[in-house]
């Protein structure tokens, strides 16, 4: 595990339960951190693992006082938690660019699915983990500075009722065909990505394709190739993270963008999006 | 302390950077980017608080060959966009005598 990381972890972040485990998930979001980076949190970390032996970590609302430092009034939802995390470690890092955005792979080919909540992200993740595409990220895409390779957010999807598989895609073997009724002040549960279809990561998967979605109910489905311009401005825009980060990272995006194709993809049927990105995904030389 | 328009100053935090034949603005102050023509990123790179609005737009006639008088009422409004983006800065006061 990293030494900085370590450092971090045991003199700024307070675990309720120090799982080694659970721990290592952690590692995969905070790998990069800056030890200098203050942060005083207690953390509830469910350490369960899918059927692959990965390993995945909930995070779990906890009183208000145990946030100091950070603006909450109130315990924040695990997804609120999460993205504020995910925001804070984007702030602390000096290796990693970090997007409000989907992260999959088919073969080593990895796509960015880019874009806020609401355009389709994580219909798209789960059409595309059904036909067997690796899971990264359905809502942050982390990436390497140093290579661009995509580093895998150790947070499993999270479905909302109104759009949970089996009334998306089909059912599936196993989930059950009516998902336990939810809290109704929970309106999302976290799923498996591995029985949801996911192929295992591979190391070193690089983006090659950008896609920005936009999900409309029964819509034909639309390609449209951005210019480089646009693609960078709607990059800029997920971007999570603080300007000083965006200062520092706006060379990589530039670079992403010249190298990526990048698309509009405008959809209302998660297959034949899903069967759409296959292609483009596929058609990109290596 | 005001802009000036006279003797424009592009603001030293500003992020300025080419993409494709545009140019990248990025305002880490109001975190915005923005992509300028390259006719735009030319007055906004000659914005250095020597140059006035009318030298601007003789260097760029010269670069563009065009008559720098068809130029001056380009250069004007670009330079008010800049500043109402915030774009500017106030010169520094001249040393004490």
């Amino acid at each position: 595990m990293n030494a900085l990381f370590l450092q971090l972890l045991e003199k700024r972040v307070r675990l309720e339960s120090e799982r080694p485990q659970a721990l290592e998930a952690m590692a995969a979001l905070f790998a990069c951190c800056e030890p200098h980076a203050h942060v005083d949190l207690t953390l509830s970390i469910g350490d369960r693992a899918d059927a692959n032996g990965r390993l995945w970590f909930d995070v779990n609302p906890t009183p208000a006082d145990a946030f100091a430092g950070m603006e909450t009034e109130k315990p924040l939802a695990p997804l609120s938690l999460a993205r504020t995390l995910c925001a804070w470690a984007a702030r602390c890092t000096t290796a990693t660019y970090v997007f409000h955005g989907a992260a999959m792979a088919l073969e080593q080919r990895g796509l960015l699915v880019i874009g806020e909540s609401g355009c389709g992200k994580t219909t798209l993740t789960l059409s595309l983990l059904q036909r067997g595409w690796s899971f990264y990220s359905d809502e942050v895409a982390a990436l390497r500075l140093a290579d661009a390779s995509m580093v895998p957010f150790a947070r499993r999807p999270v479905v909302r009722c109104d759009v949970w598989p089996h009334k998306v895609m089909g059912p599936f073997p196993d989930l059950p065909l009516e998902p336990a009724p939810l809290p109704h002040e929970q309106p999302a549960a976290p799923c498996d990505p591995v029985r949801l279809g996911a192929a295992p990561l591979q190391p070193e998967t690089v983006p090659v394709c950008l896609v920005f979605p936009r999900f409309s109910a029964g819509e034909m489905l639309t390609v449209q190739k951005l210019d480089q311009g646009s693609a960078l401005l709607a990059m800029m825009a997920a971007s999570c993270s603080q300007p000083v980060f965006k200062v520092r990272g706006l060379d990589f995006v530039i670079d992403l963008v010249q190298r990526l194709p990048a698309y509009l993809l405008t959809y209302g049927h998660a297959d034949e999006a899903a069967a759409e990105l296959k292609h483009l995904v596929g058609d990109v030389a290596l | 302390m005001s802009v000036s328009l006279e003797k424009p100053l592009i603001r030293a935090d500003l992020v300025f950077r080419e993409l494709e034949g545009c140019f990248v603005v990025y305002d880490p102050v109001c975190d915005t980017t923005a992509l300028l023509n390259v006719q735009a990123a030319a007055v906004l790179d000659y914005c250095d608080g020597a140059n006035s609005a009318a030298d601007i737009a003789a260097e760029l006639a010269e670069v563009f060959a065009v008559p720098a008088a068809s130029l001056v009422a380009t250069v004007n409004a670009a330079l008010a966009d800049f500043a109402a983006k915030g774009w500017l800065q106030p010169l520094p006061a001249p040393p004490c005598s």
